[in-house]
């Protein structure tokens, strides 16, 4: 069920009508016949790979402007450019630019979160998080992940960003965490195998080769005719996505330009500053003036 | 070599509207089920009328309907082939029955003149306004794509060595889709997915179009499958995100002239040539 804007003016609430959630299938493109491609993203985790330019960060920035609109789900952004990112800072809970320092922190304040929720679950004898629970899905969202666990920083700090994450890609779906990282080549020096392959959905950019390409999708898929490698240069955007069906459809994400997602942004973040969690039903309620 | 006729037995102006293998094949069909229904129409209607009639007599009435049935029923079995390829083009059957019976129909009511006017207006109508082109043609491709889709289903079925088509996938329903058609098929047994894989190519050179798919369309029946046939490529634009409608600023304008800009940050080292030299790296251990 989406989430109810109630506007409390004292003699009750007052139903104002549904904005997005995040346990809504979300809008990222067109499907190769024109149809609308909208992905479930609750209880899931996507992986978004590809060479620079061919459309990772459009896809990111879909996925968290819906994200941001969507009242039932906090935002946690980790962006080593700090700019592809960047509009969304004052809707999320937690920015992370190029520190490894304060990546860690946040991950480590997300595993204790998390654990703490499975606490919550197990109390009340649920295996996973509904719509009208009392906590809200976050959606940690990285861009660059390799600036994190391949760049900056000690090996053992480095070593620690990727356990943390995997612990989280692994164990967090359950209690609404869901983690979106985009990469331009994930291969096993970048992310280790055991990250990558507990990501469900992939979105395969145009990619230099057939390898790279399976590298994202998964083996064998360029053996059967699905290769990113295939995507022409001058469409950016298009990509192979592998999500429901199992086996990769060609979409084109679709462009948030900058100052769409700035106006995207602000609305959001005035919208989340007007609401508070109503403690005893877990919906968002307006601010009474 | 010599025996070999230039252009065979067949008469010149002969179409085989059902190929001689298919013929004989439906042949044997049709007696068998002579056989069968007359058999058993005979041992039916023979043990019902018996309980009202003489048992000779209600022999000799079971034969003669059991006759009579299996006539009908090989007779239909026999010309089942021409009866299907009448169903195959029946849309096209009654378009032109209609089109022909609505002229012919007006040419009594109406003056030579009007009638040719009206009938000039309607098909600049037809291909002028383009919602109505655009319409016309998308389904116009959905009832191409039934007949060049039976046809590669039967060469298919033929390859196999079948023969016969009995093979042939019903085709369930066509519709159009911004990038070409998508057309849905339950397959007969003898064929399933995996023997269209990696014969998207020829399907799409059947249908005359760009590219094909053919992916499974029911988690439940493996026999219905999808096929979507791509003839433009919907993906070559600019795709805008629906998220934008649900702003109130975005909704009336349109432009990309105000791009956010600062005022806050000084725009001082934007440019290569304003940065200063960073200090040189300390050697370590006397070694770079």
């Amino acid at each position: 069920m989406a989430p109810i804007l109630t506007a409390d003016n004292g003699n009750g609430p007052v139903d104002l009508g549904p904005v997005l959630s995040i346990f809504d299938p979300v809008h990222i493109g067109l499907d190769e016949y024109g149809h609308a491609k909208r992905v479930p993203l609750i209880y899931r985790n996507m992986l978004i790979g590809g060479e620079p330019g061919s459309g990772k960060s459009g896809l990111l920035n879909a996925v968290v402007a819906h994200a941001a609109l969507s009242l039932d789900c906090r935002l946690v952004l980790f962006d080593g450019k700090r700019v592809e990112l960047g509009q969304w800072r004052r809707c999320a809970d937690a920015f992370v630019g190029p520190s490894l320092d304060q990546a860690l922190l946040v991950l480590r304040k997300l595993q204790m979160m998390m654990d703490a929720r499975y606490d919550y679950l197990e109390e009340c004898e649920r295996r996973k998080t509904i719509p009208e629970d009392v906590f809200r899905a976050y959606l940690v969202a990285l861009d660059e992940l390799a600036y994190y666990t391949a760049t900056i920083g000690k090996k053992t700090d480095r070593d620690e960003f990727s356990m943390l994450l995997r612990d989280l890609v692994a164990r967090g779906r359950a209690v609404g965490i869901i983690v979106i990282a985009a990469t331009q080549r994930p291969s096993s020096d970048i992310i280790p195998t055991s990250l990558r392959d507990l990501f469900a959905w992939r979105y395969a950019g145009r990619c230099t080769n057939d390898s790279s390409s399976d590298i994202v999708l998964g083996h064998g898929w360029a053996q059967k005719g699905w290769s990113a490698n295939t995507i022409s240069p001058n469409n950016p955007g298009a990509g192979l996505l592998i999500s429901e069906s199992g086996s990769p459809e060609l979409i084109k994400v679709a462009y948030l330009d900058d100052r769409t997602c700035a106006a995207i942004a602000a609305y959001a973040a005035d919208l989340r500053a007007v609401v508070r969690d109503n403690m005893p039903t877990g919906k968002p309620v307006l601010v009474a003036a | 070599m010599a025996s070999q006729k230039l252009f065979g037995t067949t008469p010149v102006g002969a179409v085989a509207v059902v190929e001689p293998p298919v013929s004989q094949w439906y042949a044997r069909r049709a007696r068998v089920a002579f056989i069968c229904v007359s058999l058993a129409a005979w041992a039916v209607t023979a043990v019902v009328l018996s309980a009202f009639v003489m048992p000779l007599l209600a022999v000799a009435l079971g034969l003669a309907a059991g006759l009579l049935l299996g006539l009908v029923t090989a007779l239909v079995v026999r010309v089942w082939p021409v009866l299907r390829a009448l169903w195959w083009w029946s849309l096209e059957i009654t378009v032109v029955a209609a089109v022909v019976a609505g002229v012919s129909l007006a040419a009594r009511v109406l003056p030579s003149w009007l009638l040719v006017g009206v009938v000039i207006v309607l098909v600049a109508v037809l291909v002028l306004v383009g919602p109505v082109r655009r319409f016309l043609s998308a389904w116009s491709w959905c009832v191409v794509d039934r007949h060049r889709l039976r046809l590669y289903f039967a060469g298919l079925a033929r390859s196999s060595g079948g023969g016969r088509s009995g093979l042939l996938p019903l085709m369930l329903w066509a519709r159009p889709t911004p990038a070409g058609e998508r057309v849905w098929l339950w397959l007969r047994p003898g064929l399933d997915l995996t023997d269209l894989d990696g014969k998207a190519g020829r399907i799409a050179v059947t249908c005359w179009a760009k590219q094909v798919r053919v992916v499974p369309a029911s988690e439940r029946h493996a026999a219905l499958i999808r096929v979507d046939i791509g003839r433009r490529d919907s993906l070559a634009g600019r795709i805008d995100s629906p998220l934008a409608l649900l702003i109130p600023a975005l909704r009336n304008t349109n432009t990309n002239a105000d791009v956010p800009v600062s005022a806050a940050v000084p725009r001082i080292g934007l440019n290569l040539a304003d940065m200063p030299d960073p200090p040189a790296p300390e050697p370590r251990n006397g070694r770079r």
